[in-house]
């Protein structure tokens, strides 16, 4: 029984986990334009993000070593340095948006203006990141964070055309109102939001901080190749709520104000509330992986000692770093900068880092003096290379077309 | 989002201010109706509110900074934005105020049939 | 670093692959430093060497500010480097381990700086995670 639930326990934390602000305002920006035709995107992604992390997991939990460090032994120092300067860089976007998501969604349940609760938000990121045990931190979001399903429920509520929304999916076409160009730039967006880059050097590192051994591999592959695509389930149902209820009025997305509206029309206050638990546990759950990616990216690169299953006093470069990178998050978010805005672009620009973040990735899996027997499989290799080629395309035109399209304006 | 589409002529930049428009004030139109007994608490149709005035302000200054200025359709266009803005303020007054939403939707919608045509 | 004909028994490794870059990791599998460089004795910066000399001894390894200077060349001076003497080190792995704790080398000096003076000031630093 304990089993079980133990087993449960980890699918469940990687389906509430998976959505952050990037997925739910990405997704719900293509529904609200695009409708389900970026669909397919999403799959794609979420069969890359299932490769990688697999991959990253099994580096942590075979090795004993997470992926940033074997980075800088076997690729040299430059290498290393050019993925932790872009690895930072994107982690710091990324974690801004993420706590400007909890000021804005505090904001639909308050009222009061997010600027005020940019420092409380970012303050209780560093409580939860200096205090609580690494799973502990991971079952209560992740749990948390299943609440997202509301979306899946409101599509149902909402009684839609479903042939409708088939065709959408499955022939894809670029709606009158949109060009070509902007629809392929959403593409790359929608992309870089279900491959996250932080994701793998968190999920190698928390292999880490959870003790994984070779013994756990089974568990690690359920909660990747169950829990994840079920994540992408809820991306595409936040697609397609907007795709419902604001494509037929020509509302596009800009903010979050305009993401909760499908699901209110579908259940009212009830599915509200569920909806702000939902994104609360997802934006906060994503904070605190992004703060501890910071810390753990730069830490490994360098050869500090980190992780949270030390105590504070000894990681002591771990836990300063962390704290400088709160800092400056809420340093952006001072400036009046919109969290949605950043969203936008921080989804693009990991879209542009993935090879610097996916190649030595595949590089350390593949290396029998730290994999041993556990290297890759051909069907491994094959997909990851396949994928590789995909993350490169993505990577080359994500700038060009931001520039033709205007940031998909 | 619109200054960064400022290659496109001026006819262009119009008819993409006027959707960004049409899109804030159907925003706040669907809210106000969702916050009208629907289950929308009024923190969030506040929220919307504030996120569809500052969508409708960027559109003015798009529209009214174009050059060559003041043309017809660029008069109209601003007007319809104007119209849209007055109906946010109201909405945003009865949401203060919490009272009866219902003149403010019936601006909301007057807005947004201006703006469509 | 070519091989001596003289070479002792023993191990074959390569600096670059095995020494290079790796993490260094005291008895409580605690991580000291990365390796930034190693310490040759009777060899000097910079020179080329005679044929037929006995090939140079490592002393230690290195570590230090030198991500500049291992990335765009150069060399920082003696002083900025932090010794690891070649006798501590145990065993070469995928890490190497050394035999004396991390707190009594000098190349910990920040992280035992930030542990006294930031991390041990703020409520909670000397704990164990709850």
């Amino acid at each position: 029984m304990k089993r079980i639930f133990a087993v449960a326990l980890g699918v469940l934390t990687a389906i509430g986990g998976f959505v952050d602000i990037g997925d739910l305002v990405t997704n719900a920006v293509v529904g609200s334009r695009f409708g389900l035709s970026l669909a397919w995107v999403v799959i794609v992604g979420v069969v890359g993000i299932c490769l990688f992390a697999n991959m990253s997991g099994r580096v942590g939990a075979v090795s004993g070593r997470a992926t940033f460090e074997i980075i800088r032994e076997r690729l040299g120092p430059r290498v290393g340095l050019a993925n932790l300067g872009a690895s930072f860089f994107i982690n710091l976007m990324t974690l801004t948006a993420e706590i400007g998501g909890i000021a804005l969604a505090l904001q639909l349940i308050t009222g009061v203006d997010p600027a005020l609760f940019g420092p409380l938000a970012a303050f209780a990121v560093w409580v939860i990141v200096w205090r609580a045990k690494f799973s502990q931190l991971e079952n209560a979001v992740g749990i948390l964070g299943l609440s997202l399903i509301v979306f899946v429920v409101a599509v149902f509520l909402l009684g839609p055309d479903w042939g409708d929304l088939a065709r959408q999916a499955v022939m894809p076409t670029v709606p009158a109102s949109e060009q070509p160009a902007t629809y392929w730039y959403y593409a790359i967006a929608l992309f870089g939001a279900a491959m996250t880059p932080y994701e793998v050097f968190f999920f190698s590192s928390g292999a880490i901080e959870e003790g994984w051994k070779r013994k756990d591999l089974g568990q690690e592959r359920l909660n990747v190749f169950v829990g994840f695509p079920l994540g992408g389930v809820l991306s595409i149902a936040i697609a397609a709520s907007a795709a419902i209820v604001l494509l037929p009025q020509a509302i596009a997305v800009t903010s979050l104000s305009q993401v909760v509206l499908p699901v209110v029309q579908a259940g009212g206050t009830i599915a509200f509330c569920f909806l702000v638990v939902g994104m609360l546990a997802a934006f906060f759950g994503a904070a605190l992986e992004t703060t501890l990616s910071s810390g753990y990216t730069i830490a490994q690169y360098f050869g500090w000692s980190w992780g949270k299953f030390r105590r504070p006093a000894q990681a002591a470069r771990f836990h300063v770093v962390m704290i400088v990178g709160l800092v400056l998050a809420v340093g952006i978010l001072a400036t009046g900068v919109d969290p949605i805005l950043i969203t936008e672009y921080s989804v693009v620009f990991s879209a542009v880092a993935l090879p610097l973040t996916y190649l030595p990735i595949l590089i350390v899996a593949n290396d029998p003096d730290y994999m041993g027997a556990d290297v890759n499989g051909r069907l491994a290799n094959a997909l990851g290379l396949v994928y590789l080629v995909i993350i490169l395309v993505a990577s080359l035109a994500a700038i060009p077309l931001m520039i033709i399209t205007g940031a998909g304006a | 989002m619109i200054a960064l589409g400022g290659c496109s002529s001026p006819s262009n930049q119009i008819d993409d201010a006027l959707d960004q428009a049409h899109s804030a004030v159907a925003s706040a139109a669907s809210a106000a109706e969702l916050a009208d007994g629907n289950g929308l608490p009024v923190s969030s149709a506040r929220a919307s509110a504030s996120d569809a005035l500052a969508e409708l302000q960027d559109a003015e200054s798009a529209v009214s900074e174009l050059v060559p200025p003041d043309t017809d359709e660029q008069r109209e266009a601003l007007a319809a934005i104007r119209t849209g803005i007055d109906a946010l303020l109201t909405l945003q007054q009865a949401l203060a105020a919490g009272g009866d939403l219902g003149s403010a939707r019936e601006q909301l919608a007057a807005a947004d049939e201006e703006l469509r045509s | 670093m070519t091989k001596s004909p003289t070479v002792r028994a023993g191990r074959l490794i390569d600096a670059n692959l095995h020494l290079l870059d790796r993490q260094v990791l005291d008895p409580e599998n605690m991580p000291v430093a990365t390796v930034d460089d190693v310490e040759l004795d009777d060899v000097l910066w910079n020179t080329p060497l005679p044929p037929g000399t006995p090939a140079p001894v490592v002393t230690a390894l290195l570590s230090g500010p030198v991500l500049a200077t291992r990335i765009f060349g150069g060399r920082p001076p003696e002083s900025r480097w932090h010794r690891i003497a070649w006798t501590h080190v145990v065993e070469i792995g995928t890490a190497i381990r050394i035999g004396i704790n991390a707190n009594e080398l000098d190349v910990s000096w920040v992280e035992r700086w930030l542990r006294d003076h930031v991390i041990r000031r703020i409520p909670g630093g000397s704990h164990d995670p709850e």
